[in-house]
């Protein structure tokens, strides 16, 4: 029987074995900016006392000595966000809110960059960002308790000192600043800008939610916000065009281990134009459908309809309809209604059939036997419809 | 015979002096900080150690802590206390000093032991108390303690401390 157990707790032991090393690896594997930090130009001051008494024993006065050590930048690649990819028209900006979040111990300067990755439909669209956006950062120099950042009110968290006392801001985190500490985001409602080897205060309120416990140099890191402004160029076609941006930030130094980029794809949506064709034999009242039969002589009333369907406006619009034959077309027939279908009657506006009036309507001048109506700009969506009646007769 | 007269003025000039002023010990101190850099010479690594006025999180800093007795009678019982800096954490066994009697604080400086004897109570979830040694990581000072520095005599102590 033991030479059967024996194989089996074998394996069992193994599994443990590989459990364990599992865990080891998960931990040695959490992100580094979990590591405590001390905030840039921090002072280390170690002071050192020595009391003594003479030969006699009588002690004497005790003497001490003090050195200073500055703690310096250590540049950190900052956290970019992803905003959602938008959709535009020829002629306006996309613009996109990015945030940036510091995670360096100390303020640095990030220089932006943005470029147009590649654009398909479309040519000569541009990006642009600032040039920079400078973000301030510190660390928490005494934990904070679980809650300590209480839901509502005011928090004060100890940081250490900068070399800038009285300046306003700690490491370049001021009065009103958005600032990061372990993923949570808080306002800054006050400073208490100290100097020397002495701890600052940063006072934040609460963001709705009471703060787990907060370990002595967690990083604290202002979050900033840029905007990215995409120009759509020219369409090259009746389709939509894309363009693909990309966005990064790195610090002035050039020192971040990497570079956080992003990248968005603006969609240029090309106008969508309908146009239906409709015919009354009630003098406009009614347009059914179907084949409506009529007699010689008798008047049909026509109504042309152009909608857009797409979300960018479409410019240029001419409505070309030549008379069909056995039709006259009656002068001073002809009216356009804006939005909904509408009958005969009730459209508003009359076109008269002469060029020069600066109602865009002719029959007959621009093209002969035909009725132009230069329309011009067609914005999207069925209330924007336009609507152009005119009458014939039968011969 | 010139060398003697010499030593012997000398040795009279310190009597008179004496004499004028009360015999007593002067204790100075003086603190050294360095960090290590590592420097390529002739394609070899070398590292060597230079004064740090700055210094980035994770960087060792070496103190050194000179002291002297510059006065004209032995000092005894003399005590150097270093609260670990702030932004800091000690690093294990670094602390040295010869002919000093090393210890730690964990409390702030309340009471100063040897390593080993310094130990916390926590209560356990049964509600049993467990003593555990400190581990150096909650040092928050050095102690050296020096018996006797004579007249004229100097000393090195030293210890390394991590940036956080």
């Amino acid at each position: 029987m033991k030479p059967r157990i024996s194989p089996r707790l074998t394996v069992s032991g193994r599994l443990f074995l590989g459990m364990l090393a599992l865990t080891v690896a998960v931990t040695l594997g959490s992100p580094p900016s979990a590591e405590a930090t001390t905030a840039a130009t921090a002072i280390i001051r170690n002071t050192a006392t020595v009391k003594y008494s003479n030969a006699a024993g009588v002690p004497q006065t005790d003497v001490t000595a003090t050195s200073d050590v500055k703690v310096t930048l250590v540049p950190a690649t900052p956290t970019l966000s992803s905003p959602i990819d938008q959709n535009t028209v020829v002629g306006t900006n996309a613009v996109y809110t990015y945030y940036l979040t510091s995670n360096a111990n100390g303020l640095d300067t990030y220089t932006l960059t943005s470029a147009v990755a590649s654009q398909t439909g479309i040519s000569g669209s541009t990006a642009s960002t600032p040039a920079s956006i400078s973000l301030g950062a510190s660390t928490v120099a005494i934990a904070i308790p679980a809650g300590g950042i209480a839901a509502g009110g005011t928090s004060v968290i100890t940081v250490p000192s900068d070399d800038t006392p009285g300046s306003g801001a700690i490491n370049g985190i001021a009065i009103g600043d958005t600032i990061v500490i372990l993923g949570q985001v808080y306002t800054v409602a006050n400073i208490a800008d100290n100097g020397g080897a002495t701890t600052s205060t940063i006072t934040v309120n609460g963001n709705g939610t009471a703060s787990g416990a907060i370990p002595a140099g967690t990083q604290i890191g202002e979050r900033g916000s840029f905007s990215l402004t995409v120009t759509p160029g020219t369409l090259g076609g009746a389709a939509d065009g894309f363009i693909d941006v990309n966005v990064s930030a790195r610090d002035a130094g050039s020192v971040q281990p990497s570079t956080p980029a992003d990248l968005t794809t603006t969609t240029v949506q090309a106008p969508r134009l309908t146009v239906t064709k409709e015919v009354s034999i009630d003098g406009g009242a009614t347009f059914p459908g179907g084949v409506p039969q009529a007699a010689p002589g008798a008047t049909l009333t026509y109504r042309i309809t152009v909608n857009n369907g797409g979300s960018s406006n479409a410019t240029s619009v001419v409505i070309t309809d030549p008379m069909t034959m056995f039709t006259t077309y009656q002068a001073g027939t002809a009216k356009r209604a804006t939005g909904g279908a509408t009958t005969y009657a009730a459209a508003p506006t009359a076109l008269t059939d002469t060029n020069g009036d600066g109602d865009g309507f002719d029959y007959n001048l621009t093209t002969t036997g035909t009725a132009t109506y230069i329309v011009g700009t067609v914005a999207p969506g069925a209330a924007n419809a336009v609507q152009l009646f005119f009458q014939v007769k039968i011969n | 015979m010139k060398q003697q007269v010499i030593k012997a003025a000398l040795t009279l000039t310190v009597i008179l002096t004496a004499s004028v002023a009360l015999a007593k010990p002067q204790v100075t101190i003086a603190i050294q900080t360095e960090k290590e850099v590592t420097t390529l010479q002739n394609g070899q690594k070398a590292t060597k150690r230079v004064a740090a006025t700055n210094a980035a999180p994770g960087e060792i800093l070496f103190y050194t802590l000179t002291y002297a007795n510059a006065g004209n009678e032995s000092a005894t019982s003399a005590v150097v206390d270093n609260p670990i800096p702030t932004g800091t954490v000690y690093l294990p066994g670094s602390a040295t000093g010869q002919g000093a009697d090393i210890s730690f604080s964990i409390d702030g400086g309340k009471t100063f032991k040897k390593p080993s004897l310094l130990t916390y109570e926590v209560k356990l979830p049964s509600g049993k108390l467990d003593q555990r040694v400190a581990s150096p990581e909650e040092y928050t000072h050095v102690r050296w303690t020096i018996t006797t520095i004579p007249a004229g005599g100097t000393g090195k102590l030293g210890f390394q401390v991590k940036v956080k």
